[in-house]
């Protein structure tokens, strides 16, 4: 009865409060909707309810035991019209199985036994935090068409919630609703995300505030603001990052369509190396762009990627991965006084360079092995100068079964001072912690025009064509200046159909952002969105770097890059 | 065409329906157009086919078709150019990481300008399919994938690289590599009668039974051994004058590496086996090997290579053997007038011998990268057969080619070559007096591959 009370005063409310806020409010209050149950089994430290996905639950969600009180008799019919129940204890969801889900116990536990009945989210103590400012009204919505939890009173919880949303150290309810402005999410007792919603748009910040007055009034060391996820938690879709874009700067053109470009800091100078696919170019990345040198490789292989390697202080080096005669011919070149010299050549493999340490210098030189069907191998080497020469040792490090040292980056993530392995391939970025996957994004990532496209059996009669495309590697950056790197990486939109020998396809570009938060990662985008292929990425002295390429005529004539800026803080 | 154009629909409509099932449709082709002028074009009609087998058995020479070798004699209109097309798309269906494919793989051609598909008007069947399998990994084992399917059976260049149906178990960890491959063929296509006997068609199809391991190496240089055995049914040969029943063992060792400058590839094949002829039991026992070395300095590349497959010397003894292959292509070696070229299946042997006589190959060549785009290269070659038992000697010429390769874009590519052969005395053997003459071929294509 109280269900569909529930379902049609939300209905109501709905209409009453326009479409802008429906998703939230509806989504909330189908999530915490009462879902009747039974405990099954007691197991061990656990006890077993006869509750599955199927009837919407998510770990972490709340459970009432119910301890039946006296029956309420109709005087006049007789008929048994309801009972003063109570609750004995709360059940937190574990672990969700068919057909039932194993619990644990947060109160109550020397009385909860089999066959108690349950009520999902039924009689819990529940504070309403509102960090916006603006949420009474969303409060009294949700309050009405959840009657079965027992809210505090609006004013009381914002008297005496935390000024800044944390923990209310002991349990003061059993279960805690914050309206902040990442979002609103629901906690448990000991304030863990069980769910998390997108802000309704009354509960936004005004639009007409610039954002340079937000970020200034905010914090000095946080020039965007987290705003709203897109989706509901566990999806792990969700933050969105958002910036006024000040409008590009262009420090220059690159002279040619690059494939792919580097950047590194050299003591004062931020240096991009380029190419074009033949060509490679060296610029110096200022408020314009200087060109240095540029050196065309003796063997003409096709270029594919390079990457700036630094194993030691002071030392700069040029790792490039490149095509030649039906196989991977790469080459390393030491720069020094202006010039590249060749260190290492005729190298089959690809190569990436990466910073393992977080020390903001990539020491690690990693060479994958070409594979006929795959194109990247399963074997994975450090290189190492040794006496000037370039030799092969061992990984001392797990990396996941599809890892390729193209598109990929190493990094602390999640704070626990081992790093990450993150790679883009196939459209979808990946971030492992060793050959654990602890997130897949949809299929957006990457995006990049340089691509290799080859045959299984070069000299056979009939053979299969394959092709593969070195993305441009994503940076860790921490853009909110919360001690934790974000990921940031070149997006895209291209058609699921496609013939990738041709062309990369790509209609639009933009950048995505992926944050560790609250235990998961979410995603975001960072920026407006261009209509041309990115080719290459950094954030130096708080400005975005990027390279935007015209991909020209299929001629090759006509094309060009340009280097685009803009400052995260105006 | 009825089935051409029902496929064709569905596979659009898979296309259109991508969306929603979350997955990728990749479109790959080989659109080619290809010229040829030679001065004497009966010498570009595959003559030995990779397909035939050639058997010396009772002081004759057997094989399925009837063999006509080319008059080398150059007569009056010998002299020939054609215009060909051949049009190649595959379309791979797959999820996102490609742990699920499906390939389908369709030719139109060949057809010569003027010929069938390619003549006024057009409008003839000439569809072909090549590829229809699903390739998958497997869920308890993600290095493992298997192909079921018509396939490229992804086996020695000079062995077996063609299509073939069957089922392919291959995994990969670290360094090794392997597979399992069960095919099936009807090399005399008998089982298709529809009066034939079905016990009969049993016994007449033909399984290969395959299997291979590789080694990568460090840097990237592999060696890869590999096992194919081939039960073929009782056959009737030769216009169904000898029924031939062939039971070969193909053993191998290839390999593949680069050192600085250096690289370079072999294969050795020991053939041996039994065949039976109207009931007389012959042994086979033959070999190939293939070498090649190329050195790079700056952007010049010189190339060394040699080939011998052994030949029969004597059709009335109790052996075979002559080397044979099952299903490839030539054009590796980069013969104009002999082996395959521009325009493959135009070519005088689709096989690394003539008939059962074996062959031996020695060439050298040198190319030179002119810049980023083009390509210009020369080379010689040698050509003899092994054995001059039927030819009454082993030297088919001194031949002598010269090629220019432009990339107009990516992808497409214009390529041109030009051979001369100087005729040798088993190239004279072939002509009607006894004089053949030297060969002119020139072959030029213009490639769109995507």
């Amino acid at each position: 009865m109280i269900s569909k009370v529930s379902v049609w005063l939300v209905a109501l409310l709905l209409v009453a409060a326009g479409t802008t806020s429906a998703g939230t409010l509806e989504d909330m209050v189908g999530d915490l909707q009462p879902v009747p149950g039974y405990v099954v089994l007691p197991v061990q430290d656990e006890y077993l309810i006869d509750l599955d996905a199927a009837k919407g639950l998510v770990v972490g969600d709340l459970f009432s035991v119910i301890q039946p009180g006296e029956k309420i008799t109709h005087p006049v019919t007789g008929k048994v019209i309801g009972t003063l129940d109570s609750s004995k204890g709360v059940l937190q969801v574990t672990q969700i199985k068919e057909g039932f889900s194993h619990t644990k116990a947060l109160t109550g536990k020397a009385d909860i036994k089999r066959g108690d009945s349950i009520r999902r989210y039924d009689g819990l103590r529940t504070a309403f935090w509102d960090y916006t400012g603006k949420a009474e009204g969303f409060y009294s919505s949700l309050k009405a068409a959840l009657p079965a939890l027992d809210w505090q009173d609006f004013a009381a919880a914002q008297a005496e919630k935390p000024a800044k949303p944390a923990s209310a150290g002991a349990a003061s309810a059993d279960l805690f609703v914050l309206a902040g402005r990442d979002g609103i999410t629901v906690r448990d007792a000991k304030f863990r995300v069980v769910r998390a919603y997108p802000l309704p748009a009354e509960l936004l910040p005004t639009v007409s505030a610039p954002l340079q007055t937000a970020a200034a009034a905010a914090a000095a060391a946080a020039p965007y603001r987290l705003e709203t996820p897109v989706k509901p938690v566990a999806s792990a879709h969700g933050v969105r990052y958002d910036i006024a874009m000040p409008g590009f700067q262009t420090p220059g053109g690159l002279g040619f369509a690059a494939v792919m470009a580097d950047f590194v800091r050299s003591g004062n100078d931020l240096l991009m190396a380029a190419t074009d696919g033949t060509v490679i170019k060296l610029f110096k990345a200022g408020d314009t762009l200087v060109p240095v040198t540029e050196f065309q490789p003796e063997t003409l292989p096709q270029i594919l990627a390079l990457h700036w390697w630094q194993p030691a202080s002071g030392e700069l080096y040029l790792a490039v991965s490149a095509w030649k005669d039906n196989g991977l011919n790469s080459s390393v070149y030491h720069f020094a006084n202006g010039t590249f010299s060749a260190v290492g050549k005729f190298l089959p493999y690809s190569l990436g360079t990466f910073d393992r340490d977080g020390n903001g210098s990539r020491e690690l030189l990693l060479a994958q092995n070409f594979d006929r069907e795959t194109f990247w191998g399963t074997i994975v080497r450090e290189l190492q100068l040794q006496n000037g020469k370039l030799e092969t040792r061992d990984i001392s490090f797990e990396l996941p079964r599809r890892f390729t040292v193209g598109g990929s980056l190493m990094a602390d993530l999640d704070g626990d001072h081992d790093p990450e392995t993150v790679f883009v391939r196939d459209g979808l970025m990946y971030v492992y912690s060793g050959d654990k996957q602890r997130y897949k994004s949809p299929k957006m990532m990457g995006g990049s025009v340089s691509r290799i496209m080859f045959e299984e059996q070069p000299n056979a009669r009939e053979t299969k064509t394959h092709f593969a495309a070195f993305e441009v590697p994503p940076i860790a950056v921490d853009l909110d200046n919360d001690g934790g790197s974000e990921l940031l990486s070149v997006a895209s939109e291209s058609s699921l159909i496609s013939a990738p020998g041709i062309s990369a396809n790509v209609s639009k570009s933009w950048l995505a952002v992926v944050k560790f938060r609250d235990g998961m990662f979410v995603k975001g985008t960072l920026g407006e969105e261009l209509d041309l292929p990115l080719q290459g990425l950094t954030l130096d002295q708080k400005r975005v770097m990027m390279v935007a390429t015209q991909a020209g005529s299929v001629f090759g004539k006509d094309g060009g890059s340009q280097l685009l800026v803009f400052p995260l803080v105006k | 065409m009825k089935q051409f154009r029902i496929a064709m629909a569905i596979l659009i409509a898979l296309a259109m329906a991508t969306p929603a099932l979350a997955i990728n449709v990749e479109w790959h082709g080989d659109f080619n157009h290809r010229f040829s002028y030679s001065t004497q074009a009966d010498t570009s009609v595959r003559t030995i086919k990779d397909s035939e087998k050639y058997i010396g058995a009772g002081g004759a020479l057997l094989s399925q078709g009837k063999i006509n070798l080319p008059d080398t004699k150059k007569n009056k209109n010998d002299s020939d150019f054609f215009g060909e097309l051949k049009y190649r798309m595959d379309m791979t269906v797959s999820d996102d990481e490609k742990k699920v494919k499906g390939v389908v793989g369709f030719e139109f051609g060949s057809s010569k300008f003027g010929g069938k598909g390619a003549d006024f008007g057009g409008d003839d069947n000439v569809f072909e399919l090549r590829w229809a399998y699903t390739e998958l990994e497997l869920p308890f084992d993600p290095a493992s994938r298997l192909t079921v399917g018509l396939q490229p059976v992804g086996y020695n260049a000079l062995l077996w690289s063609d299509n073939a149906g069957g089922v392919k178990w291959t995994r990969k960890e670290n360094n090794w590599a392997y597979s399992l491959g069960w095919f099936r063929n009807d090399w005399n296509t008998s089982s298709d009668s529809k009066d034939a006997n079905p016990s009969v068609n049993k016994s007449q199809y033909d399984d290969a039974y395959a299997a291979d391991l590789t080694y990568v190496f460090e840097g990237g240089n592999s060696l890869n051994a590999f096992l194919i055995y081939m039960d073929q049914g009782q056959e009737p040969v030769f216009g169904e004058t000898f029924t031939l029943q062939d039971e070969e063992i193909w053993l191998g060792l290839a390999g593949k590496g680069k050192w600085n400058n250096l690289s370079g590839m072999f294969t050795g094949i020991y053939l041996t086996g039994e065949v039976e002829v109207d009931g007389e039991s012959l042994d086979r026992n033959a070999y190939l090997f293939h070498g090649q070395l190329d050195y790079t300095v700056g952007k010049n590349t010189f190339t060394l290579g040699g080939l011998y497959a052994s030949g029969d010397d004597d059709d009335s003894d109790s052996d075979v053997e002559n080397f044979e292959v099952i299903d490839i292509a030539t054009s590796i070696l980069g013969s104009v007038i002999i082996f395959d070229n521009y325009c493959d299946d135009n070519s005088y042997s689709q096989a690394p011998y003539v008939l059962d006589q074996g062959y031996q190959l020695i060439y050298v060549g040198a190319s030179h990268k002119l810049n980023a785009k083009t390509k210009l290269w020369a080379k010689y070659f040698w050509h003899n057969t092994a054995e001059d038992s039927r030819l009454g000697d082993n030297e088919i010429g001194h031949e002598f080619v010269v090629g220019a390769s432009y990339t107009i874009m990516k992808g497409l590519t214009a390529d041109i070559n030009a051979g001369y052969l100087v005729a040798g005395d088993a190239w004279d053997a072939m002509a009607s007096d006894g004089n053949g003459d030297d060969v002119f071929r020139t072959d030029a294509r213009i490639q769109f591959k995507f």
